[in-house]
């Protein structure tokens, strides 16, 4: 095709169009998929999506509309819908691909693009968008459609069928929550100004009538603000555990009630000041410590790695039926790169089966006719038909999610620090307050009293309470700012106990995703590569696959002859040349003298004629830094310990990493990762163990340590169940994020020892009856102050010093 | 003295007209995503000005 414009890149989606533009409006494109989304982009005027940024357009065409036949069936859309009334349904969707505003821009502007869609509506950070549309015009499944074919498909598992409460609800309550507590704070201390003052000069009525407004105002925030604090203070009573959260209700309550007698005796204008502002610092805590990253799950089990559809044989065809209809004795297609859901015997002749995900060993298995196949296999190349022998939730896959270490969560068992210290602080700071209270009672009953219920409210734990929440908000900040998110700020305290560290080979320490390749040879003339590729392109095996892809030859040619042995190799002929591609075996059986000179892993031996023209290696490469990174760890002397499920690997970089282990282990299964796990915790009870790993292969293992974190290359997509997610490009910063967890552990110990010198302080002057309320009103929200400002700032600087900032 | 408690009485009017509108705001869902309208804000639609006026016809239904 000859044209003047010499243009490379599609016009939608800036992919390389591989010398073979389709031409449109001008303008170069690599497909008519990308053609016709830009002409109903622009028949809809929303051509300016093109000027926003130099690629906007995602490609990602799922041509095969029968992919969403599922969706017909009413239960799933049913289930799909999360609102519905006699105009119009809501359905939302989690999409991976929404990266930037264009995004945002083409997603919003569904309405003009499809009749029928009333409203759309994208949340950037969850990745998620919100359509509204009229169910009498159009049927999700062409909401679905319309979003695949503008290359947006959304992710949809299996686990969004089951209706849950939309999880923005809570979010709401705090913040109402904050900002009544706010209202009061600020209204309350306007009120209580004269007193600060020690103004004199307003009267007894005035001050009566600030005195009852500020505590009209202060009753919701107790009844509404403050009830997380008393209902989790009740529950923990009620279970015989003594939290912080109980000394804080102590004195929440003392406070109120000694406000209250001063109002009724009006004897004085109260505490309503230092209580509203005590909920509203509280809640800012909260809040701080609260942030959650929306769009990162945590939870995920087998669920989310099945397809949500499979495709059963019926009389005449095939009919996709949601997965969990699926039965034994069904009969199955499954296509390239497809996900087998349950344990099956293959029907068609052969397969090649990648169980990456169950074993993580990275090359493929070949299969026969009346084969086993097992759940969580990826099928590559040509489609093969499956007889499904045992159903979804009883395949092997799916019994090791029936694990009992499944079964508990980790966090409950976990004592924090607070939790440790509580008993013992409500114990002494009742002892000190009745101890007051009998020493002036023999004096001053009434002067007893208030002794009581002053040194009750000064002991009130709020520098303490916030402690924790702005240290550990601090971190978690650091960390997601370095690519480590953490499930909860407890996770923190659990890191800094780390003893040993159990590390997954496949994917976490080595790249994981398509292995480059690399030739070792001759070098190699237009067009022999144009034949290797040739010979390559008409076999199905990943290796084939991986060379056809390097080679990039765009010549086509066809051999006039051609034998594949499986396991051994290829052997093409083209004209009077034969080009041989396979094992060591393949050539010497072919009449070609083929030694081992290279000693890596994963090598496919390439001859042509009567000669050894070299090999194409599959290397394993370590991720950048990760070397560094045991180095760094083993020298801070904790325990190293790597797994890996392929086989020991003879020499190269991954070898020299394993050497440099404590301990290390291969050709282990999932289970054998889970049992290692178990018995490294069961030699040495106290001390914690932190497991690194990916993929659904290691989530018993994340989940039997006592911190799992997955390693993953795209944090919103895909992870097992586990308590953190480290960006893969980030795993050089894992050793400086270890130490920042400990430092915070300091941090809380430091802030604790401000806040029991308020305490102490406090006590005293409350002991000795010399507090009054313009004294507390200073000296606690001086003393949340304090601890706000020097937690975040230490957090901050230790951040640097350990080059997390 | 005493024009204190008519002031007063205006002050706490305001702040509740300005709580209850906070309260309105979080309830209405302003609050559940704080990040994508400020990309939101950046989309100009000289586009459907200019030559996309026979495409608008959805906008009234746009409004919930």
């Amino acid at each position: 095709m000859e044209t003047p414009v010499q243009q490379t890149t599609c016009y939608h989606c800036g992919t390389d169009n591989n010398g073979a533009p389709v031409f449109h409006d001008g303008k170069a494109f690599c497909c008519n998929g990308c053609v016709s989304v830009y002409q109903l982009l622009t028949e809809s005027g929303l051509d300016s999506f093109y000027t926003m940024e130099d690629r906007p357009g995602e490609r990602k065409y799922s041509a095969d509309s029968e992919k969403f036949d599922w969706l017909d069936d009413p239960e799933a859309s049913k289930a799909l819908i999360k609102y519905s009334d006699e105009k119009q349904s809501l359905v939302s969707f989690y999409i991976p691909d929404i990266h930037c505003a264009s995004c945002v821009w083409l997603l919003e502007k569904l309405p003009s693009l499809k009749k029928g869609i009333l409203k759309s509506e994208v949340d950037y950070l969850r990745k998620e968008i919100r359509v509204w549309f009229n169910h009498t015009e159009i049927s999700v499944r062409s909401v679905v459609q319309l979003l695949a074919w503008l290359g947006y498909e959304p992710m949809i598992q299996l686990s969004d069928l089951e209706n849950e409460a939309d999880s923005k609800k809570p979010w709401r309550r705090t913040y109402l929550k904050l900002g009544l507590a706010g209202f009061a704070f600020g209204n309350v201390m306007l009120y209580s100004f004269p007193d600060y003052l020690g103004l004199d000069l307003y009267s007894e009525y005035l001050r009566s009538i600030f005195t009852w407004l500020s505590a009209l105002i202060s009753v919701p925030v107790l009844v509404f603000s403050a009830e997380d604090y008393w209902k989790s203070a009740w529950y923990s009573i009620k279970s015989h555990r003594i939290t912080m959260d109980v000394p804080l209700t102590i004195g929440i309550f003392a406070m109120f009630a000694q406000s209250a007698y001063e109002l009724m005796s009006k004897s004085g204008s109260g505490y309503f000041d230092s209580f509203t502002g005590l909920i509203f610092f509280l809640l800012i805590g909260k809040l701080f410590q609260q942030k959650t990253y929306h769009a990162i799950s945590f939870f995920r089990d087998y669920r989310s790695y099945f397809p949500m559809s499979v495709f059963v044989k019926i009389e005449d065809g095939f009919k996709a039926i949601p997965l969990a209809k699926l039965n034994k004795g069904d009969v199955i297609r499954v296509r390239n790169e497809e996900l087998i859901p349950a344990d099956s015997t293959l029907i068609s002749e052969k397969a090649s089966i990648d169980y990456h995900f169950v074993t993580g060993e990275s090359a493929p298995v070949n299969i026969k006719k009346a084969d086993e196949v097992f759940a969580g296999g990826r099928l590559k190349g040509q489609e093969a038909q499956f007889f499904i022998q045992k159903t979804v939730d009883q395949s092997y896959l799916t019994q090791l999610w029936n694990h009992e270490v499944f079964k508990q969560d980790k966090l409950t068992n976990h004592v924090s620090l607070a939790d440790k210290v509580s008993p013992y602080f409500t114990w002494v700071i009742l002892a000190i307050a009745f101890a007051g209270f009998f020493y002036w009672q023999s004096t001053d009953t009434m002067k007893a009293v208030h002794v009581l219920a002053a040194v009750l409210i000064v002991a009130c734990p709020c520098a303490l309470s916030l402690s924790i929440p702005f240290t550990m908000g601090s971190v978690l900040n650091t960390f997601s700012k370095n690519g480590l998110y953490l499930r909860s700020e407890r996770i923190v305290d659990q890191l800094s106990k780390i003893k040993t560290i159990v590390f997954d080979k496949t994917g976490t320490l080595t790249e994981s995703g398509n292995l480059p390749l690399k030739w070792i040879g001759r070098d190699l003339s237009d067009h022999e590569v144009q034949l290797i590729a040739a010979a390559a392109m008409s076999s199905t095996h990943p290796l084939s696959l991986a060379i056809v892809n390097f080679l990039k030859s765009k010549e086509k040619h066809f051999p006039d002859e051609l034998v594949e042995v499986k396991g051994m190799g290829i052997k093409a002929v083209f004209g009077n040349k034969k080009v041989l591609i396979g094992s060591e075996k393949w050539l010497n059986s072919n009449g070609i003298e083929a030694q081992d000179y290279i000693g890596h892993a994963t090598k496919t031996y390439i001859g042509i004629d009567e000669h050894l023209y070299g090999a194409f290696i599959f290397e394993q490469i370590l991720r950048a830094g990760s070397a560094e990174t045991i180095s760094k760890l083993a020298q801070s002397g904790l325990k190293l310990i790597g797994l890996s499920g392929d086989t020991k690997p003879n020499s190269g970089p991954v070898k020299t990493l394993f050497d440099s282990f404590h301990e290390s282990n291969f050709d282990c299964k999932p289970e054998d990762k889970l049992n290692i796990i178990s018995r490294i915790k069961r030699e040495k009870t106290d001390e914690l163990v932190l497991m690194v790993g990916d993929g659904l292969n290691d989530a018993g293992a994340l989940q039997a340590a006592d911190v799992g974190i997955a390693i993953s290359d795209d944090v919103h997509s895909f992870s097992p169940g586990c308590d953190g997610i480290l960006q893969a490009e980030h795993i050089y910063r894992l050793d400086a994020m270890l130490q920042l967890s400990n430092d915070a552990n300091k941090v809380v110990y430091a802030s604790y020892t401000i806040s029991f010198l308020y305490n102490i302080i406090g006590v005293t002057l409350a002991v000795l009856g010399l507090l009054s309320p313009l004294l507390t009103a200073i000296l606690m929200p001086l003393s949340s102050i304090t601890v706000l400002v020097f937690t975040t700032g230490m957090v901050y600087i230790l951040s640097i010093k350990r080059k997390l900032v | 003295m005493e024009i204190i408690v008519v002031l007063v009485g205006f002050s706490i009017t305001i702040a509740i007209g300005f709580l209850a509108a906070f309260s309105w705001a979080v309830k209405s869902g302003q609050y559940d995503d704080t990040y994508t309208p400020s990309m939101r804000m950046l989309f100009s639609d000289t586009s459907k000005t200019t030559n996309n006026n026979n495409h608008n016809h959805k906008k009234g239904k746009d409004q919930e």
